[in-house]
């Protein structure tokens, strides 16, 4: 009898996790604290680097097949909004509901802003050809270069499913990064006489622009990229909600409970993808690099583009509000309000920032339907 | 290399001539439908950008304006207003009898240029 309980001991600690467990599973671990600790501690995009973390965490868990890749699962099951393209465009549903046009509709030079900043997701995809990456996989890689993590799951989990737990992984550390990435290319790129520069005050933006403003923009973006149209058509629906002010009901459900709900299945799905054997790969450091080259193109391209203007108009536009064209809102506008303050401290740049701001998101959406149309 | 090259130059040009396309049809909406500044120039000089008179006799609060919680929110801001010049000492037990509108009696473009002020410090 004893040696019996003996053996079923001996057999529960030969089939635990603590023997049957490799090492790579337990570097995942110690990296998922580590993502952790980032979201909690230093507060890097809580809200989706958190979720995501975490699914990180019981990926890895050996033998307990919590992976978005074993059938059967919650987390499995949570996985296919990702995998069909659900919850990005639902996301963005909460966005458009939660954004002021405003701004952009105020200054609708400001699209071009968005379209300059555009500029890193393309300098990134050479970049990883470059590297040896495919087509398909640069293609995923250089759309971190947009700044928008719902857009980056969008196109990679279309184009290369395989790696989207690196680049959700890198698309949301860069972002929480942006004030420490951004303001030396800003500083390096411009003259103190160009970012003192202070704006003419933004024109008022009637009802009827702003009710006008989301169905414009689906109608004419949808015809020229048609697979820009579920991002673009979610945000811009949401957007018409908010603006139309005759749904408050479900315009407060988009902006709170709905996004709220689809980022914990997002993000705990996303994590959940990234197994051992994804995300210890050579590649994962290429994607690392590759996001930060991204980003800083994106901000050099903005804020050269926002010289242009500067020459253009006559010193009436100031270049830093070129850097807000990566679509991190509203953290990139808050940086050029920033770096403008420190350049001439009455200097109130933030609402003039958001129109590049919100523009990016447009502007990141119809690149990765061009990436999309190309590369799918 | 020639695809990414290809696709970079193909990319950009679309992405561009998409959001140009937006930026024109935006500004020739605006032109039909914004608010223009001569409206708005107009209609404050046809209001006169009432200033608001307190006076603080007794406790009961009365108003000659129909909209009872407009009112009511222009009384608490009143308060407030006052409260805080006061600096909000306990017995400053301000209470708004009752308020008048009186005519504007500065240039309009003193009026709209203390408007633009207040603009850009908000």
């Amino acid at each position: 009898m004893f040696s019996e309980f003996i053996n079923t001991i001996k057999d529960l600690i030969l089939h635990s996790a603590f023997v049957k467990g490799n090492w790579q599973e337990f570097l995942m671990l110690g990296i998922a604290c580590f993502l952790i600790y980032l979201a909690v501690v230093k507060k890097y995009e809580p809200l989706l680097l958190l979720p995501i973390s975490f699914g990180l965490l019981l990926a890895n868990l050996p033998m307990a097949g919590l992976s978005s890749y074993d059938e059967g699962g919650l987390i499995y099951y949570l996985y296919q909004g990702v995998k069909k393209g659900i919850y990005p465009p639902l996301i963005f549903l909460g966005i458009g509901a939660m954004t002021d046009f405003g701004p952009l509709i105020a200054n609708p030079k400001s699209l071009l802003l968005g379209a300059a900043a555009q500029l890193g997701i393309f300098a990134t995809f050479i970049g990883a050809t470059l590297l040896g990456f495919a087509p398909n996989e640069a293609g995923s890689i250089s759309i971190i270069g947009g700044a928008d993590g719902p857009t980056a799951i969008y196109v990679t989990s279309q184009l290369a499913p395989e790696m989207l737990g690196p680049i959700a992984i890198a698309a949301y550390s860069y972002m929480a990064l942006v004030p420490l990435i951004q303001p030396p290319i800003m500083k390096l790129l411009t003259t103190k006489k160009e970012r003192e520069v202070v704006m003419q005050q933004l024109r008022p933006v009637s009802k009827v622009e702003k009710v006008v403003f989301p169905i414009l923009v689906t109608l004419l973006v949808s015809f020229f990229l048609p697979d820009a149209a579920p991002l673009v058509g979610m945000l811009m629906l949401g957007n018409l909600f908010r603006e139309s002010g005759v749904v408050e009901r479900i315009t407060k459900t988009a902006q709170n409970e709905l996004i709220n709900i689809i980022t914990i299945f997002l993000g705990v799905s996303v994590g959940a993808t990234a197994k051992a054997e994804n995300f210890l790969d050579p590649k994962t450091l290429g994607i690392i690099v590759l996001g930060l080259l991204a980003f800083s193109f994106g901000t050099a391209g903005g804020v050269v583009f926002g010289k242009i203007m500067y020459w253009a108009t006559g010193g009436k536009v100031n270049p830093l509000i070129g850097s807000a064209g990566v679509s991190a809102v509203p953290m990139a506008a808050r940086v050029s309000q920033k770096v403008g303050q420190e350049a001439n401290p009455g200097n109130f740049l933030l609402m003039h920032a958001m129109g590049p701001n919100v523009a990016g998101v447009i502007g990141s959406a119809v690149a990765a339907g061009v990436l999309l149309s190309i590369l799918k | 290399m020639g695809l990414a090259l290809n696709v970079t130059f193909v990319g950009l040009t679309v992405v561009f001539l998409a959001l140009i396309a937006l930026c024109l049809v935006i500004y020739l909406f605006s032109k039909a439908f914004a608010v223009q500044k001569t409206v708005y120039a107009k209609n404050s000089q046809d209001v006169g950008g009432d200033k608001v008179c307190l006076e603080a006799e007794d406790n009961t609060v009365s108003s000659s304006n129909e909209n009872f919680s407009s009112d009511e929110e222009l009384i608490a801001v009143l308060t407030a207003a006052v409260q805080a010049s006061m600096g909000y000492r306990s017995e400053s037990n301000i209470i708004v009898k009752s308020f008048r509108r009186i005519p504007q009696n500065s240039p309009v473009w003193n009026f709209n240029s203390r408007m633009e002020q207040l603009a850009a410090k908000l």
